[in-house]
C-alpha cells in the first residue's frame, strides 16, 4: 500500500481537560468536530488503512453466509438506497446498509479488536471496526464525502468508543459488541455530516442510550443473534446520530447513568481523555490471524508453532493438552454444533491448526464443521486453566500446548502471548493476503486488487463511492 | 454443546405455548373487549404527537430509510419498512404521557404491542382479528415477564421487557408456531435496551425513542428468525435475571396462566402526565369540585403519596417531558387551566407564571405507610391550606383508570380519542376511524384499510 505524505502539523492543540465546565464528553465531542487529517501522525493513518481493508475483507467474507445473505436480500435491494450492501449487487439506507454490513462483519469472527479495558479480572476486548466501518462508511456514500474526511472519521470514531470502553468495565456477562463502540459509529457518522460541537455532544451522549445488553451466552452456545449484535449496534450508532439531528435530547449525565451503574458498574471519566489527541486507539488495537475467538489465540498461535517444528501426521494423535489462563479455559466444547460455537472452542481451533496447518475463515464455516479429520482430533484435546496463566493477564495470554503421538513422543510449545497485537503486529503483507483470502472468492481477483491500491491510497480518493462500487461481485 | 431449543418443560414453551393458542373464540369474552378498548386507545395516543415537530422529522428519517416501505406511519402519508415504522409509533405513543399501563409490573406494555403489531399485520396483510389476538398474546408475555422481573437499580421499562410484546405480536402476525416464536424471544432478549430512568426525571426525549427502539427491536427479532437466525435457550432468563436485570421470578411467569388475563389488569389514563401523579391529581380534583376557590387563594399545598410518586417533585421542570414527571406542575397546571392534557404540558404551559408560582408551594413528601401498599394500592392524600386559614383534604387509594378502581367506560375511552386523533386526522377522518377500531375483528384485510389510519 502506497503510504499517505505525512504533513507535520505546526501547532500541537493543549489536551482538553474536563473541568468544571466541560465533562468527558465534551472533551471527546470537541475532539471529534475539531481533529483534522494533517493534525494525524502517518503510523496513526498507516494503521487506520490496514483496519478500514482488514475489516472490508472480514465483510466480505461473512457477507456470504446464508443467514447473513437473507438478512441482505431483506433490507436491500438494487437501487434501494444511496449505501452499498457489500458483497452484494445491493443498496439500501444508512440504517438498513449498517445494520447489515455489521452483521456480516463479525460472522467470522476474524475482525480487529481493540486492547480491553484494565484492571482485574481480564475482559473480553471490544471490535470497534466492525461498528464503525459500516456506520463510517455508510455516511460517507450518502454524502459522497473524500477519502481524506472519511479516514479522519474512522480515527476519531475509534477513538471516542475505545476510550469509553478503557473508562469503564462492562458487566462480564454482557458481550461487548453493540455496546461502547456504537459511540465510535454515531461520532465517524455524525463527523461526516459535519456536526458541530453540540450536536456531536448529543450525539454521543444519544448512542450511550442506545446501549443494548448482549448476552455473553449465545456465544458459547453458537446462537447466530451474537453476530447481529454489532450491526445493531453500528445501527443504533447512526441512528444516535440522526435523532441528534432531530433535536432529541440525552440526560445530562448519560455517560455517567449507563456506563458508571447500570451496564457497567465502574466508571472513571478522567481516563476516557487521558492522552486525547496524542494517543490513538487504533494504533493499540490487533488484527486477527485467525477467525476465532481471540482467547483461543495463544493456544493455536502454540500449536501452529508446535507442528511446525514437530509435523505430526493427525491420525497419529493420541492426545493434546492445552493449559491456558481463564477465559480461554472456558472455551472447552470439543464438539461445536455451529460455526459459531467452532469459533468459541479452543479444541476445534486448536485442531483446525494441526490437521490443516491453518485456521483461516474456511476451518470455520458450517461446511468444516464434518471435516472429519478435524473432529476426531478436537475430541482428543482437552483444555484447562493453569492459575498461573490466568495470573499473568492482561499484560500476557499464555497458552501451552502438549501433543502427545500414539508411538509416545510427546512434543510441547508454548505462547506468551499472541500475534496480532501492538506489540507483535502482522505484516502488512500478511494482512492483504488474509484481506485477498477473504475478497477474492466474492469480488475476484482483479477488484480485490483494485480494493487494495485504493485503500492504500484513501487520503488522496475525491469520492468515497470510488472505493465501494468495489464492494459488490464483478459483473452486478 | 447445542441442544434442542425445545426443552419441554420449562416456563418458556409454556409461555409460547399458550399464548400461540389464543384465538379470540376460544378466549373469554371480556378479555377480546379489553383488547379492543387497547386497540382504540393505544391508536389515539400514538396519533396525538403525530404532528410534534420532532416526530414529523423522525417520520421523515424512518420513511427515508426504508427499503419495503410497506406499513404507513400513522397518522402522516408516508410509508416505511415495519421495523422502522414501529419505531415512529413507539416513540410518539409515550410521547403524552396518555398511553396506558400495567401497575403490577410497572410497565407499558400496549404500546409496543400496538407499534409493532400495525406495522407487521398491514406488511403481512392480515385480519383484524389476528392483529387483536396478537395484541392481547404479546400483553400476556410481556407483562408475565414483567412481574417476575426486578431490573436494575437506575433502568427504565422503556425499551425493556414491555418489548417483548412487539416481539410477541410480530412473531404472531407472521404465523410463528411455538419453537419459531421461543426463539424470536430469545434473539429479541440480546437485542433489549439498557435504558436509563433518570431520562424522564430529567426530560431528555431520547426516553420516548427508547420505545421506539424497543418496539423496532421486536420486529427485528421476528425478521431475524425468518432469516434463519437463532437466539440462546433461554434468554429471559439470562438478561432479565442477571444482565439488564438482577433477579427473575420464573414461578410468577406462569402464575395463574389462562386464569387471570394480564391485559385485563392494566390502566388507561386520561391524565397526560406520568401515572404515579395520578392519585394526588385525582384528590386534588375531587377537591377543588368539592369546594370553591382560586388558585390565588391557596397559601400551600401539600401531598403525601408512595416513594416512587414522591421523587416525581421538582416544582421547576424544564422542558415538557420534565413537566409531565413533575407532580407540582401537574397538579398546578390544573388548577389553574382547569384541565389535566395535553396543553398542560406545552412550553406556553411551562412559562406560566401563575403555574410556576403556584408549584412552588406544593411540598411533596413520602409516606411509609402508604408505599407499604402498593401495588395493591398506590395511595395519595393532598391537603390545600387558603390564605384564609381553611384546610380541605381528600386522597385517593389508586388513580382513576384502573380495572379495579373507577375504571373509564368505552364512552370516555372513545371521547379520549377523538379528543386526540381529531387534530392529525380531521374530524370526520377520526369519527370513521373509531368506529373502525370498535369494529376491528370484522375487517378482513388490515393492508386494505390502511388509509383510515392516515392523513
Amino acid at each position: 500500500m502506497a503510504g499517505y505524505e505525512l504533513i507535520v502539523k505546526s501547532e500541537h492543540k493543549g489536551p482538553c481537560l474536563p473541568n468544571q465546565e466541560k465533562d468527558a464528553v465534551d472533551c471527546l465531542a470537541e475532539y471529534a468536530v475539531s481533529t483534522r487529517l494533517e493534525d494525524l501522525p502517518c503510523e496513526v493513518l498507516e494503521h487506520a488503512r490496514l483496519v478500514f481493508l482488514d475489516t472490508l475483507g472480514v465483510i466480505m467474507g461473512g457477507s456470504i453466509e446464508p443467514q447473513a445473505s437473507d438478512m441482505a436480500h431483506r433490507l436491500g435491494r438494487q437501487g434501494g438506497g444511496p449505501c452499498t450492501i457489500i458483497g452484494h449487487d445491493l443498496q439500501s439506507s444508512k440504517l438498513n446498509a449498517t445494520l447489515v454490513n455489521g452483521t456480516a462483519a463479525t460472522w467470522l469472527d476474524f475482525d480487529s479488536g481493540h486492547r480491553p479495558p484494565p484492571g482485574k479480572p481480564l475482559l473480553p476486548a471490544a471490535h470497534p471496526p466492525v461498528h464503525l466501518v459500516p456506520a463510517a462508511l455508510a455516511a460517507a456514500e450518502a454524502r459522497g464525502a473524500s477519502g481524506a474526511e472519511f479516514l479522519t472519521a474512522l480515527v476519531v470514531g475509534y477513538d471516542i468508543g475505545a476510550r469509553i470502553g478503557l473508562a469503564s468495565r462492562l458487566r462480564a456477562e454482557i458481550h461487548p459488541h453493540g455496546t461502547y463502540h456504537n459511540i465510535s459509529a454515531a461520532s465517524a457518522a455524525a463527523r461526516l455530516e459535519g456536526a458541530d460541537v453540540i450536536r456531536m455532544k448529543n450525539t454521543i451522549a444519544l448512542a450511550v442510550h442506545l446501549q443494548i445488553t448482549p448476552s455473553f451466552e449465545n456465544a458459547f452456545q453458537g446462537r447466530t443473534v451474537r453476530n447481529v449484535y454489532a450491526g445493531v449496534g453500528s445501527m443504533a450508532g447512526m441512528l444516535a446520530a440522526q435523532l441528534a439531528k432531530a433535536n432529541f435530547s440525552p440526560e445530562h449525565d448519560a455517560l455517567g447513568s449507563i456506563y458508571g451503574g447500570i451496564i457497567s458498574p465502574w466508571l472513571d471519566p478522567e481516563r476516557a481523555v487521558e492522552r486525547l489527541g496524542r494517543q490513538y486507539e487504533i494504533t493499540q488495537g490487533f488484527i486477527k490471524p485467525f477467525a476465532a475467538c481471540r482467547f483461543a489465540h495463544p493456544a493455536v498461535e502454540a500449536a501452529e508453532k508446535l507442528i511446525k517444528k514437530h509435523p505430526v501426521d493427525p491420525d497419529d494423535i493420541d492426545a493434546v493438552e492445552v493449559m491456558t489462563f481463564d477465559w480461554a479455559a472456558s472455551l472447552d466444547d470439543q464438539k461445536p454444533q455451529t460455526d459459531l460455537g467452532a469459533k468459541f472452542s479452543v479444541p476445534w481451533a486448536v485442531a483446525a491448526m494441526l490437521v490443516r496447518g491453518s485456521a483461516g475463515a474456511d476451518e470455520f464455516r458450517s461446511v468444516a464443521l464434518r471435516d472429519e479429520r478435524i473432529r476426531a482430533v478436537a475430541v482428543r484435546i482437552r483444555v484447562k486453566e493453569d492459575p498461573r496463566h490466568s495470573a499473568a493477564t492482561p499484560q500476557k495470554r499464555p497458552a501451552r500446548v502438549t501433543l502427545k503421538t500414539r508411538h509416545g513422543e510427546v512434543y510441547t510449545a508454548e505462547v506468551e502471548r499472541s500475534g496480532g497485537g501492538p506489540d507483535a503486529p502482522l505484516s502488512k503483507e500478511m494482512v492483504l493476503n488474509k484481506f485477498r483470502s477473504l475478497a477474492e472468492p466474492v469480488i475476484g481477483h482483479e477488484q480485490s486488487e483494485a480494493v487494495i491500491d485504493k485503500v492504500g491510497i484513501i487520503g488522496d480518493i475525491a469520492d468515497i463511492r470510488d472505493v465501494t462500487r468495489l464492494l459488490i461481485p464483478p459483473g452486478s | 454443546m447445542m441442544q434442542p431449543n425445545e426443552q419441554s418443560d420449562d416456563f418458556l414453551n409454556a409461555l409460547t405455548g399458550f399464548v400461540t393458542s389464543i384465538t379470540l373464540d376460544r378466549i373469554p369474552s371480556s378479555v377480546v373487549k379489553t383488547g379492543r378498548r387497547v386497540l382504540v386507545d393505544t391508536t389515539g395516543v400514538i396519533l396525538a404527537a403525530m404532528d410534534e415537530p420532532q416526530i414529523q422529522t423522525l417520520a421523515g428519517q424512518m420513511a427515508d430509510a426504508s427499503t419495503a416501505p410497506c406499513s404507513s406511519i400513522l397518522g402522516s402519508h408516508q410509508q416505511a419498512d415495519a421495523m422502522w415504522a414501529a419505531l415512529v409509533h413507539g416513540t410518539a405513543g409515550v410521547w403524552h404521557e396518555l398511553d396506558g399501563g400495567h401497575r403490577f409490573s410497572g410497565g407499558h406494555p400496549a404500546i409496543y404491542a400496538m407499534a409493532a403489531g400495525l406495522a407487521v399485520a398491514e406488511r403481512q396483510a392480515v385480519s383484524g382479528r389476528q392483529l387483536l389476538e396478537a395484541i392481547i398474546a404479546g400483553y400476556e408475555v410481556a407483562a408475565r415477564v414483567g412481574l417476575a422481573t426486578t431490573l436494575r437499580p437506575g433502568m427504565d421499562t422503556h425499551g425493556s421487557w414491555p418489548a417483548l410484546a412487539a416481539a410477541t405480536a410480530a412473531g404472531l402476525l407472521m404465523g410463528y408456531d411455538r419453537s419459531r416464536l421461543r426463539e424470536t424471544l430469545n434473539v429479541f432478549t440480546s437485542l433489549n435496551l439498557a435504558s436509563s430512568n433518570r431520562t424522564a426525571y430529567e426530560g431528555a426525549t431520547v426516553r420516548n425513542a427508547y420505545a421506539g427502539f424497543g418496539a423496532a427491536m421486536g420486529v427485528l427479532a421476528a425478521d431475524l428468525v425468518n432469516d434463519g437466525f437463532t437466539g440462546e435457550r433461554d434468554g429471559i432468563s439470562t438478561i432479565f435475571g442477571n444482565i439488564a436485570g438482577v433477579f427473575l421470578d420464573a414461578e410468577k411467569i406462569l402464575e395463574d396462566l389462562g386464569e387471570r388475563w394480564e391485559i385485563e389488569r392494566g390502566y388507561f389514563r386520561i391524565h397526560a402526565c406520568a401515572r404515579c401523579i395520578h392519585p394526588a391529581l385525582d384528590a386534588l380534583i375531587s377537591i377543588s369540585k368539592a369546594h370553591d376557590f382560586l388558585p390565588e387563594e391557596i397559601e400551600r399545598l401539600d401531598v403525601r403519596t408512595y416513594s416512587l410518586a414522591a421523587t416525581l417533585n421538582d416544582a421547576a421542570p424544564q422542558n415538557p417531558l420534565a413537566a409531565r414527571f413533575s407532580l407540582p406542575h401537574a397538579l398546578a397546571s390544573y388548577l389553574v387551566l382547569r384541565a389535566t392534557g395535553v396543553a398542560n404540558y406545552s412550553q406556553k404551559a411551562l412559562q406560566d407564571d401563575k403555574i410556576r408560582a403556584l408549584a412552588r408551594r406544593i411540598a411533596v413528601n413520602a409516606d411509609r405507610g402508604m408505599t407499604r401498599r402498593t401495588p395493591a394500592q398506590r395511595p395519595a392524600s393532598v391537603r390545600v391550606v387558603l390564605r384564609d386559614g381553611k384546610t380541605l383534604e381528600a386522597s385517593a387509594a389508586l388513580a382513576s383508570g384502573e380495572y379495579d378502581h373507577s375504571p373509564f367506560g368505552d364512552e370516555e375511552l372513545s371521547k379520549k380519542f377523538l379528543s386526540l386523533a381529531s387534530d392529525p386526522l380531521g374530524k370526520q377522518k377520526a369519527t370513521d376511524l373509531l368506529d373502525k377500531l370498535w369494529h376491528f375483528d370484522t375487517v378482513a384485510d388490515i393492508a386494505e384499510e390502511s388509509h383510515l389510519f392516515t392523513k
